[in-house]
């Protein structure tokens, strides 16, 4: 055979292994988008638990929960029987689908603390994704892990907003706790994994922003121990007014957690003249004093929570 | 309060101990990512050393050239050995995962061969042969292996390197190598014209090989022109 029928001859046998992989590839990244969006819809269901913190509604909203995470196991397996029937491929593939593995480990990471209030760890993340026989569809990195995982603490930030809304103040308060272990956890993780750097320092930011919360929930606790029916109230009135809102914010996309806008500086200013006022400037706080509904004393003492539960809710 | 700050302490321990486990378990794989890549480093080394060794083919005779290929086919069979110790420190059954770290060295091992194999037998070097002399054995498939991929980028790594050699061959008076290479280079670009590629660097090389091909077609001409071409 001349010499350029045989390169021929090789280049047909390479075009069909370039093929298949490239074909399979595209194949993965579109399942890991789907993945990915599914992962979205399933936190954005989460969030919703946070504003029905009472049964029956919250084991409902669980149960849910339960159902979309089964259907994300499906999308997941899709792609574990494509890796398998060549073997040793997961790695090849790696790149491409570790988007989507990361949203999911966000989401059921989300899910898993909303029941028991704890960090799911990598071996619960890899169970829940084992078919009826056992197999595990692909593996899940450590990397996957550690980046999905950070990204919980966006979610939490938006968790614990909600519910020093509802006036579940206790548990913004064990967010609180929990993300600045998170953060410091991950950190020493950081070295190893590409990315998680960039990560870190959003997680950073959440914190920052539920410390906050934190500061100004403590503040009105202790304001009011002695009233337990005044809290009530507050509680009441700002349940009734974030499921308001929350109407709205459970469509809107959850990008959030960016830096400090400017109108929060000047809540924090305000805040400072709402301490001079006393009573009357932490209530105006509470309610979230730019609604205007209140009035008077209230307006003045917008305290810094407020600015944050309204930046939270709608980010 | 002191219930909850118990119930609060009791999950920042668990976290931390998963958290901690997560950074071992990580730093681990970064201690054999550095101890595979201390592997590779002797075998570098000798890469870099063929292609010194090759890079003489710009001004060595024409008859000397086989002599210098053969040398240098030497060199890289003399280094198979080294990859024993890379294949014991890849764990079974993840090769795909640490491909990226020989990738480089394989991908200019393949260049050397396919150059030697040109001067020695005017024909591509199949990617058996490239494996077999590099020294890469099948048994080792599930850790290490000359992708696809590496061997068509090498390919056309010795390409360009051929095309440099149609041009300086005629500075030192070998008219009929140039004749060779451009009918090589030409059945490489048909070869790889089969090829599906997406836009990723295997695309960019190849767009590489299409410079190769104008330049051994105009030295041929510039050749040809003066009459210069020798007689069949």
């Amino acid at each position: 055979m001349e010499r350029s029928e045989r390169i021929i001859q090789t280049f047909e046998g390479f075009r069909t292994t370039l093929d298949e992989s490239n074909e399979r590839r595209e194949r993965l990244i579109i399942s890991s988008r789907q993945i990915t969006s599914l992962s979205k819809k399933l936190i954005f269901h989460l969030h919703r638990i946070s504003l029905f913190p009472n049964d029956p509604e919250r084991s409902k909203l669980l149960a849910e929960a339960q159902e979309k995470a089964e259907e994300i196991k499906g999308c997941v397996k899709v792609v574990g029987d494509d890796l398998r029937d060549g073997d040793l491929t997961y790695w090849a593939y790696a790149r491409n689908i570790s988007g989507g593995v990361q949203e999911y480990i966000e989401a059921v990471s989300f899910m898993h603390y909303l029941q028991y209030e704890s960090l799911i760890n990598l071996e619960q993340v890899r169970q829940a994704l084992h078919a009826e026989d056992g197999t595990e569809p692909f593996e899940i990195t450590q990397e996957d892990y550690a980046l999905g995982i950070s990204d919980l603490s966006g979610e939490l930030m938006r968790y614990a907003t909600n519910c020093s809304s509802t006036g579940d103040f206790k548990a913004a308060l064990r967010a609180c706790t929990f993300v600045r272990d998170l953060k410091s956890g991950l950190d020493s993780a950081q070295p190893y994994v590409r990315d998680l750097g960039k990560k870190q320092s959003i997680t950073e930011q959440s914190l920052l922003k539920i410390e906050k919360i934190c500061y100004a929930i403590q503040l009105r606790i202790l304001e009011y121990a002695d009233r337990p029916e005044v809290l009530a109230h507050l509680t009441k009135r700002a349940m009734e007014e974030s499921q308001e809102v929350g109407a709205d914010s459970m469509d809107v996309e959850g990008g959030g957690g960016g830096p400090n806008d400017s109108g929060r500086t000047s809540g924090g200013d305000r805040g400072g003249r709402g301490r001079g006022r006393g009573r009357g400037g932490a209530r105006g706080g509470f309610q979230g004093g730019n609604r205007g509904k209140r009035g008077g004393a209230g307006a003045g003492g917008s305290g810094t929570e407020a600015g944050d539960v309204g930046d939270g809710q709608v980010a | 309060m002191q219930n909850n700050m118990e119930e609060v302490s009791g999950t920042a321990s668990s976290l931390s101990a998963i958290l901690q486990k997560i950074s071992t378990d990580l730093e681990h794989e970064s201690t054999l990512k550095e101890s595979i890549k201390e592997s590779l480093q002797p075998l570098d080394t000798v890469s870099r050393n063929v292609t010194a060794l090759l890079n003489r083919s710009h001004s060595t005779p024409g008859d000397q050239l086989e002599n210098l290929a053969q040398q240098a086919l030497e060199q890289i069979k003399a280094s198979a050995s080294q990859w024993e110790l890379v294949a014991e420190r890849i764990p079974n059954g993840e090769y795909h995962k640490y491909q990226y770290q020989p990738s480089f060295i394989l991908k200019s091992f393949t260049t050397s061969i396919t150059l030697c194999y040109f001067l020695l037998h005017d024909d591509l070097v199949p990617i058996e042969t490239v494996t077999s002399t590099i020294g890469i054995k099948p048994e080792w498939n599930d850790r290490i292996q000359l992708s696809p991929d590496d061997y068509l980028q090498g390919v056309i790594g010795a390409s360009n390197e051929l095309a440099r050699l149609a041009m300086n061959s005629v500075t030192l008076q070998n008219f009929a190598l140039p004749l060779r290479i451009a009918s090589f280079e030409k059945d490489l670009f048909a070869g790889y014209s089969l090829l599906n590629l997406r836009n990723d660097t295997l695309r960019r090389r190849f767009d590489s090989l299409k410079y190769d091909v104008k330049r051994c077609e105009d030295v041929v001409y510039d050749i040809t022109l003066r009459g210069l071409t020798p007689k069949q």
